[in-house]
């Protein structure tokens, strides 16, 4: 059985991405002459719904929204954006110079140069690059904040496969020392290939099944999650099996962190297991099921908000009480219906 | 992609539904929520194979295709090539090769077969291996599991690469594997596998060579027993060689031999063993159970069962892993275990229906004796009393007429037994009851008694009023007292339908006993408030009008008194209406 490695989420936000960008540049567009700002965030919302793949694909409506989001800021505020930290500002200042200078590139080459193109120079193509930027750059961020939550010698417990964590505990080595444990979920095989990556590293990595939850969740300092989508009320949709972890970790008060890029914010509300939620095959659980024994598989785990103590963003660390506030911020009232 | 073809093989060439398939091909048997072949064009436009070819051997299929308006992808085409001289497989491949449309590879697909597995993966391995050798001419797509079925029970030599070596029936007494090449050496690792866990899906991935092979080899009947067997037995003197796609675990097949193998896989598919080809979300309820129709409250629905549209299930009705079909109406108190119910289907009530296959458009009805189960050989074909030809889909018509008319006469003797006994029961209750909780017991006897047997309430005044008449003595005392005793029992029982038969019963009875008069009972009754004014007087107009019955004269003469007091009564109740009627309004309800 050929084991299958874990993709992040990011890619298939980046590649939609991308593909935008592709359609601008290539004039595939379908766009009306001399288009306003409505019609391509219009057009964006269209393309949205034509790439999202079933209805449980979150990723890319939010990446999309993220980039209209950031649209309108350019458009209204003619670039400044609401700072955050020092180093941002220069960021921001180097790139208000870049645009500053392209558009005279453009008005000096071409002289006849239409309105509409000029929103999509100015505007669309530097907002599709900011919002790569923070798709590539969010481990980075993520990590700033890795060396101001552990101690030395501290247990760590992970489970599964999750990109976000690996290259957070990659960069806290360089600082901490600390010991590992991955938990192994029955069902799929990306746990051991998760201690084999850190291993390679030269960390110290333990490997225990699933069952032996209880028994190491008295020894551990602090657990680390990666998470699937975010939710607007701080409930937190994830791979299954974590449910089941948050509450073992709420009885032996062990705290939860979640780490996540911002990409995964999503504005929406669910209240049980099954609002977001696919029965799949029971063939991906027990390979040998029958008719008459039968496994039930779902697609994500819906952990409510008490049972997480901190989420860190790349926007961020924030309390599930406070996390709203990431929303208003991070995209628009009038998208929320991609 | 665009040259690909797949190439359905729309028949069997079996006799195992034989009953079914001599009107409906099996392609187009009802699985769950659609035709079989629509799940298969279904499968290949997710994988995105557009060029379809139809071999078909019965003229339903064209029908069905002409008549056909499904949205699909743009570019998909289904040919249709008529195949009615051929008598197994082999001859409908060599008609397909004589048509000359497949210039290079294609896809054989049986009409059978139901699956979630992805072609992608199975077409780049195909391709690959072309490019390697031009003589891997087939590449035959297997799943991992259990082998069920006498069908399914066969080993699997395979060589490195998955290259198949061997396929031997595991239901032969003796299995030769064939030794020539097979040497083993101490220390070396051995070259062949041999697997039992192996169950053919029933995909091909062919080339062209294979239909000339075909055509080369005249005798070759079925793919799996002729040409495979061959190719692979003299593998020293052929070249050509057949190949083995083993998919992961997670996609499964299912191929529909017999009955057993219909309803384990119409199960499967509500289990979901085929996501991402699954029922309608918008249906799920509960544990792999999918309501499209209206299901009753007090009904038992057991897990993995499913509802179709528009079908009715009433009250009291139990269904165990079954499967109903569209615009069906089962009564109360039906059980339905194990069985796959198709379209158009009318179920009285209180059947039991279990380990059966029912085709569309039958009626079955209830009669008094036990229903007779059949079981013909491997099929659990279920013979039952009185049901109707339809146009199509319906089997054993033959026999229906002859067990229609039996079943009328059934139907004639309990009724004539029903009311004797009625009569007797009536006479009983009325002769034990002495006081009125008495006859509040009997009120309830007689509504178990009516609904238990199904009743008309005439039937009940007339059997009541016989008893009740037969009591009665002479004098006006006792009428008064059985009245009195006996009035809420009639005021129950007689309600405006059935006045008309109650009078008539008195009327009878005072034509046969001259000594009670009919005007004591009316007016006893108009008393007691069984009758009503209006009533009363159309009746006496009514006998005035007879002319030449002496007994409607004195009763029209002895009644005068009688009929001028209720005319009196209601003259004085419209005067009342009238004055009232001023201060009255009439409101007029508006609905938002």
């Amino acid at each position: 059985m050929s084991t299958l490695k874990a993709q992040p989420r990011l890619y298939s936000s980046r590649e939609s991405i991308l593909t935008l960008k592709a359609h601008l540049s290539g004039k595939q567009a379908k766009i009306p002459k001399n288009p306003t700002m409505e019609d391509y965030i219009t057009y964006i919302k269209k393309l949205s719904n034509r790439l999202k793949q079933g209805p449980l694909d979150f990723w890319i409506p939010n990446v999309f929204r993220r980039l209209i989001q950031v649209i309108r800021l350019m458009s209204s505020e003619d670039g400044f954006f609401p700072i955050k930290d020092k180093e941002k500002n220069f960021k921001e200042l180097g790139l208000t110079i870049l645009r500053k200078s392209i558009r005279s590139k453009t008005t000096v080459e071409t002289g006849s140069e239409t309105g509409s193109n000029a929103i999509q120079q100015d505007v669309i193509l530097p907002s599709i690059e900011q919002v790569l930027e923070e798709l590539e750059a969010h481990s980075d961020d993520i990590n700033t904040f890795a060396s101001t939550h552990f101690f030395t010698n501290e247990v760590l417990l992970v489970y599964e496969y999750s990109t976000t964590v690996l290259n957070f505990l990659l960069s806290a080595k360089k600082t901490r020392n600390f010991e590992i444990i991955v938990l192994e979920s029955e069902t799929e095989n990306l746990g051991k290939q998760f201690a084999t990556d850190l291993g390679k590293h030269n960390l110290n990595v333990t490997l225990t099944p699933f069952t032996n939850a209880y028994a190491i969740m008295q020894r551990v300092n602090k657990t680390l999650l990666g998470v699937d989508a975010i939710l607007k009320n701080g409930g937190l949709l994830m791979h299954p099996g974590t449910y089941a972890i948050c509450v073992l970790a709420k009885q032996f008060a062990v705290p939860v962190i979640v780490l996540s890029g911002a990409h995964k914010l999503t504005p929406k509300y669910a209240f049980d297991q099954t609002t977001f939620n696919q029965l799949v095959s029971p063939l991906k659980i027990n390979p040998n099921s029958t008719i008459d024994q039968m496994s039930i598989g779902i697609t994500f785990d819906y952990v409510p908000p008490e049972y997480i103590s901190l989420y860190i963003t790349n926007q961020g660390q924030y309390t599930p009480q406070s996390i709203y506030q990431l929303f208003s911020d991070f995209y628009n009232v009038k998208d929320e219906d991609i | 992609m665009s040259e690909f073809y797949a190439v359905i093989l729309a028949d069997s060439y079996d006799n195992q539904f034989n009953h079914l398939t001599n009107n409906i091909p099996k392609s187009l048997f009802p699985f769950v929520d659609d035709l079989i072949i629509e799940h298969q064009i279904n499968w290949l436009s997710k994988n995105e194979i557009d060029q379809i070819i139809v071999l078909y051997r019965n003229e339903k299929i064209a029908e069905y295709f002409n008549n056909r308006r499904r949205p699909g992808r743009k570019t998909q085409k289904i040919q249709l090539i008529n195949i009615l001289d051929s008598k197994s497989s082999g001859d409908a491949l060599r008609e397909l090769y004589s048509h000359g449309i497949i210039q290079q590879d294609f896809l054989l697909l049986f009409g059978d077969v139901i699956t979630n597995i992805s072609l992608k993966e199975v077409i780049n391995k195909y391709h690959d291996q072309r490019k390697e050798d031009k003589m891997n001419i087939l590449l035959m797509v297997v799943h991992q599991g259990i082998q069920q079925y006498d069908e399914e029970r066969y080993l699997y030599v395979l060589e490195s690469d998955d290259k198949l070596f061997q396929l031997t029936d595991l239901q032969q007494k003796q299995i030769i594997i064939n030794k020539k090449h097979i040497t083993l050496t101490k220390g070396m690792p051995c070259k062949y596998v041999i697997r039992s866990n192996l169950i053919e899906s029933g995909i091909y991935i062919c080339n062209r060579d294979v239909l000339k092979s075909f055509q080369e080899y005249f005798m070759f009947a079925e793919i799996k027993e002729d040409f495979i067997k061959y190719m692979t037995t003299t593998s020293d003197i052929q070249e050509e060689k057949i190949h083995l796609y083993i998919s992961p675990k997670i996609q499964v097949s299912q191929r529909i031999f017999h009955a057993q193998s219909y309803h384990n896989a119409c199960l499967k598919y509500l289990s979901r063993f085929f996501f991402p080809y699954c029922p309608q979300q918008q249906y799920y309820v509960d544990f792999f159970k999918y309501f499209a129709g209206r299901v009753d409250q007090k009904s038992k629905i057991s897990d993995q069962c499913f509802i179709g549209q528009n079908t009715d299930v009433k009250q009291k009705v139990t269904i165990t892993k079954s499967i109903i079909g569209k615009n069906c109406k089962l009564g109360i108190g039906c059980e339905i275990i194990n069985s796959i119910l198709w379209d158009n289907i009318e179920v009285d009530d209180n059947i039991i229906i279990k380990d059966s296959i029912i085709a569309s458009g039958c009626k079955i009805k209830n009669s008094i004796q036990s229903q007779i189960v059949t079981i013909e050989n491997q099929k659990n074909v279920k013979q039952l009393l009185s049901f109707q030809k339809y146009d199509d889909n319906a089997f054993q018509s033959e026999n229906s007429d002859q067990e229609s008319d039996s079943h009328e006469l059934h139907q004639k003797k309990p009724k004539e037994n029903d009311d004797q006994g009625l009569k007797e029961d009536m006479i009983d209750i009325v002769a034990n009851c002495k006081t009125v909780s008495q006859v509040k017991e009997a009120i309830t006897n007689v509504d178990t008694i009516k609904v238990n047997s199904n009743i008309a309430f005439e039937n009940i005044v007339i059997a009541f009023m016989a008893a009740f008449l037969d009591t009665l003595q002479p004098d006006v005392d006792s009428l008064k007292n059985a009245y009195a005793l006996w009035e809420e029992f009639i005021i129950r029982f007689v309600s405006e339908t059935e006045v008309v038969c109650y009078i008539k019963s008195i009327e009878t009875f005072c034509r046969q006993n001259q000594q009670y008069h009919l005007n004591q009972f009316l007016q006893l009754s108009y008393k007691h408030q069984i009758l009503s004014e209006q009533v009363i007087i159309n009746y006496q107009n009514q006998m005035a009008t007879l002319e030449d019955d002496q007994f409607a004269k004195d009763f029209v003469q002895s009644s005068q008194q009688f009929k001028e007091y209720l005319e009196n009564i209601i003259l004085e109740q419209e005067q009342q209406e009238n004055q009232e009627g001023d201060g009255e309004y009439e409101y007029e309800y508006v609905y938002e």
